[in-house]
């Protein structure tokens, strides 16, 4: 098991935090929690719908005393909207957590990194946890962290894409330029996306379709958890140095004479 | 911060609406004060007074599961029983679906 590590007031130890969206059914979701061994999941708060009857509630699968509930304001475009939906959930939940997401484009759902630093500065003064989503833009990250945000969770691929991480380089630009966790937030395809981003010294890696869109969303969950800590693992050990040609791994003196 | 009902007031509407909820005479009396307001981007209109707790009873919903806006300022779920809604709120109900990553 690799070290803990601190979110705002809370220690956890799974490096893997696992988002609720787009699962079959509560029952898949909660399965697939468990198999990732995650302890913290992620919500979105939307309107009742009140033309239905309630047919069970999330929160009922996911119980917030088993888990650390991480409420988004996914969908929303403004920081007045961002503010208001975190602090519906807060009442909600009775968590200081926010994923805060504020959207500057439906197409690409890539955030609006002015309103973002806007609405986190806010939501740190009233007092939450804030941990925003944001391009893989160092300079964001650093302003992020000035406004008080817990961690910055920059974007390995856009949303949903199962592209991976698609600029190491600029992910490791910004684990120099903060000190605060960094924490990959979408893009996740597979375990070995995961890996990297843990390898490249990430605090951990925040994904739900991932997970939730693989065929088999409890084993890929579990592969998930596997892999974030065999990332983590391989990154605390220290990576061996990249060489272009070949070295002998076997010793080049004593070798056999034929006759 | 949102002021509850003059005690005395809702008191008195209660002890009007009972006899007439019995014989469901309560939505049909032109004598008993409405409430209008919007509820998730839908009109209604229902007797008044109308607590947020009477709200969400109207609607079966139940108050660990959602939270409120009026007019884009929440309620504490400690302040259902004394924050009516007012002619031309707006109200927010919302809850947790599944969303992430």
């Amino acid at each position: 098991m690799s070290s803990s590590f601190r979110i705002g007031d809370l220690e956890l130890h799974s490096r893997l935090i696992v988002g609720s969206g787009k699962f079959k059914s509560f029952e898949e979701n909660r399965l697939a929690l468990d198999a990732s061994g995650t302890e913290m999941t992620t919500v979105a708060v939307r309107r009742v719908d009140l033309t239905t009857r309630e047919a069970g509630s999330l929160l009922d699968w996911i119980p917030p005393d088993r888990f650390h509930i991480m409420p988004n304001t996914a969908g929303c475009t403004t920081a007045k909207e961002a503010v208001l939906t975190a602090q519906l959930a807060r009442e909600l939940l009775d968590t200081k957590l926010v994923k805060l997401e504020v959207i500057g484009d439906p197409r690409t759902l890539f955030p609006d990194t002015v309103a973002t630093i806007e609405a986190a500065r806010i939501l740190v003064a009233e007092g939450f946890t804030v941990l925003p989503y944001i391009t893989d833009d160092p300079v964001a990250c650093m302003r992020l962290e000035e406004v008080g945000c817990a961690a910055v969770m920059p974007l390995g691929a856009p949303i949903s894409s199962g592209l991976g991480i698609r600029n190491p380089a600029n992910i490791r630009i910004i684990l120099e330029s903060v000190s605060c966790p960094v924490i990959v937030d979408a893009g996740v395809g597979t375990a070995s996306d995961a890996a990297i981003a843990m390898e490249l010294g990430c605090t951990a890696v925040l994904m739900s379709t991932g997970i939730a869109a693989a065929k088999d969303p409890i084993k890929m969950a579990h592969a998930m958890k596997l892999a974030v800590e065999a990332g983590r693992a391989a990154y605390e050990a220290g990576r061996m140095p990249r060489r272009l040609h070949a070295q002998a791994s076997s010793p080049e003196s004593g070798l056999i004479d034929l006759p | 911060m949102r002021t509850s009902a003059p005690r005395s007031i809702s008191a008195q509407a209660r002890d009007f609406e009972g006899p007439l909820t019995r014989f469901n005479l309560g939505e049909l009396s032109a004598n008993v004060p409405r409430v209008k307001y919007v509820l998730n981007g839908e009109s209604h209109e229902t007797p008044a007074p109308l607590s947020v707790l009477d709200l969400l009873g109207r609607f079966d919903l139940r108050r660990q599961r959602v939270a409120v806006a009026i007019n884009a300022e929440v309620v504490p779920k400690s302040r259902f029983a004394e924050v009516f809604v007012r002619d031309g709120d707006k109200v927010e109900v919302i809850h947790a679906v599944g969303g992430g990553a």
